[in-house]
């Protein structure tokens, strides 16, 4: 049932100027301490806050004590998987982050951090360093900052930025149907044998270099590892040649490296 | 020292209690509507605060903490309820309409019941602080203790979809 705009105002504001008389307050202040007297409080005093002081001194000792250290400065390079990274992801990244005051600064300061975990990864690649471990380090960490992000949304009280819950949707789902791709082509090669022999000399090469073909870092950070898939692949390489199902993504692979190999 | 932890203690649960007492009486209200009945869970809510505080347990979130505890008593109030019949009570003389709110405003708490109770319950507490209370996100978050962000989703939503369920006068 409809209720009229202008009724629900009403009731609003007859119940909002519901209120308890000074008479009946004070009776029950007196009933509250006649059943807790003060006097058998114990000396602790009340104080409420100090765990967040704790936190942010404990947080500024290790601040400052990486600083002194060099160590903050030497984090600021390094990537998943080296021992610094924590320390750039986890300290000084929220350091950086609770000096925006504000929702909007605090979201852009996000979004700069998901570029930065793709470059992360860019780098791992080029460095010849992007070990399953080391991504999933750095997809852990981006999938948090989406996370905050589509928390964070909102900037405003007049409404949601539907720009930015947008980017974010799309965002997400980049990474959810590149997944699934990688996480297709893997199964289909562990359960269709490749028609290439196993003996080619080149053949790690010409392997490695068509899985990083399917991991386009320049769209969204990678969600497998290269080596990884690679040795997928090589395990299911020829035993007895199969013929391959037509429209499986494993025969378009095989055919080009079976074209690279000239077989 | 003790004396000094005391006082402070106090100063501070009556700087509370003048702050949120109607606050918390009127959501007893609102959710009960029985007048006495609301005045005594309200008057319990503060006790048990006080008592918190005397313990010397620390309280981080305040606001939170209060509205957490006048929820747990309506909550509490709804099960022993359960237990007893009208006929019951009735036959010890108790006449409900003794104890009731005024019909208008009885009618208000129905009509803003009929609106609020039907959007999903994330949204409900910070509508009802928005509108009944005039609280602002950041207060919202604070008593629903979660981020102010997350507050402003709930209660964006939520003022959305009670705006579909009104006519146009």
């Amino acid at each position: 049932m409809k209720t009229k705009k202008s009724q629900f105002d009403k009731a609003v504001s007859r119940l909002s100027s519901q209120t308890l008389s000074d008479e009946v307050k004070s009776r029950m202040l007196d009933t509250i301490y006649a059943e807790t007297p003060i006097a058998t409080a114990t000396p602790t005093p009340f104080v409420y806050g100090w765990s967040s002081w704790y936190r942010y001194a404990a947080t500024s000792f290790v601040v400052i004590f990486l600083i002194s250290t060099g160590t903050a400065y030497a984090s600021l390079d390094s990537l998943p998987g080296d021992w610094l990274y924590g320390v750039k992801t986890e300290v000084l990244e929220p350091l950086a982050l609770s000096l925006h005051f504000e929702a909007e600064g605090k979201n852009r300061y996000r979004l700069s951090l998901l570029q930065k975990r793709i470059e992360e990864v860019e780098e791992l690649k080029e460095q010849g360093r992007a070990t399953v471990a080391a991504v999933r380090i750095n997809f852990d960490v981006t999938s948090d900052i989406v996370g905050q992000l589509e928390n964070g949304a909102i900037f405003s009280e007049e409404g949601e930025n539907e720009a930015i819950s947008s980017e974010i949707r799309s965002y997400n789902s980049k990474i959810m149907d590149f997944d699934l791709q990688i996480d297709t082509i893997i199964k289909e090669v562990e359960t269709v044998p490749a028609i290439m022999p196993t003996t080619n000399t080149d053949l790690d090469s010409v392997v490695n270099e068509k899985v990083e073909e399917i991991i386009d870092v320049d769209d969204v950070p990678k969600m497998g590892n290269v080596a990884e898939e690679v040795e997928v692949i090589k395990k299911v390489l020829p035993k007895t040649p199969l013929p391959i199902p037509e429209g499986s993504p494993v025969k378009s692979l095989s055919d080009e490296i079976v074209n690279k190999l000239d077989l | 020292m003790m004396e000094t932890n005391n006082t402070q203690n106090k100063v501070l649960f009556e700087s509370l209690f003048s702050e949120y007492v109607d606050v918390v009486y009127r959501l007893c209200l609102y959710k009960i509507s029985d007048q006495a009945v609301a005045e005594d869970l309200t008057q319990e809510t503060f006790t048990r605060l006080w008592k918190m505080m005397c313990n010397g347990s620390r309280i981080d979130k305040p606001k939170s903490y209060i509205f957490q505890i006048a929820r747990n008593l309506i909550i509490d109030h709804y099960k022993s309820q359960k237990t007893l019949s009208l006929d019951a009570l009735q036959e010890d003389g108790f006449d409900p309409k003794d104890k009731s709110i005024g019909p208008e405003v009885e009618s208000d708490i129905s009509l803003l019941k009929d609106s609020i109770e039907s959007l999903e319950t994330d949204y409900r507490e910070a509508v009802y602080l928005r509108y009944v209370e005039g609280y602002k996100v950041k207060e919202i978050a604070e008593i629903l203790d979660v981020s102010e962000n997350l507050a402003a989703v709930r209660l964006n939503r939520g003022m959305n979809k009670l705006r579909e369920k009104f006519t146009k006068s």
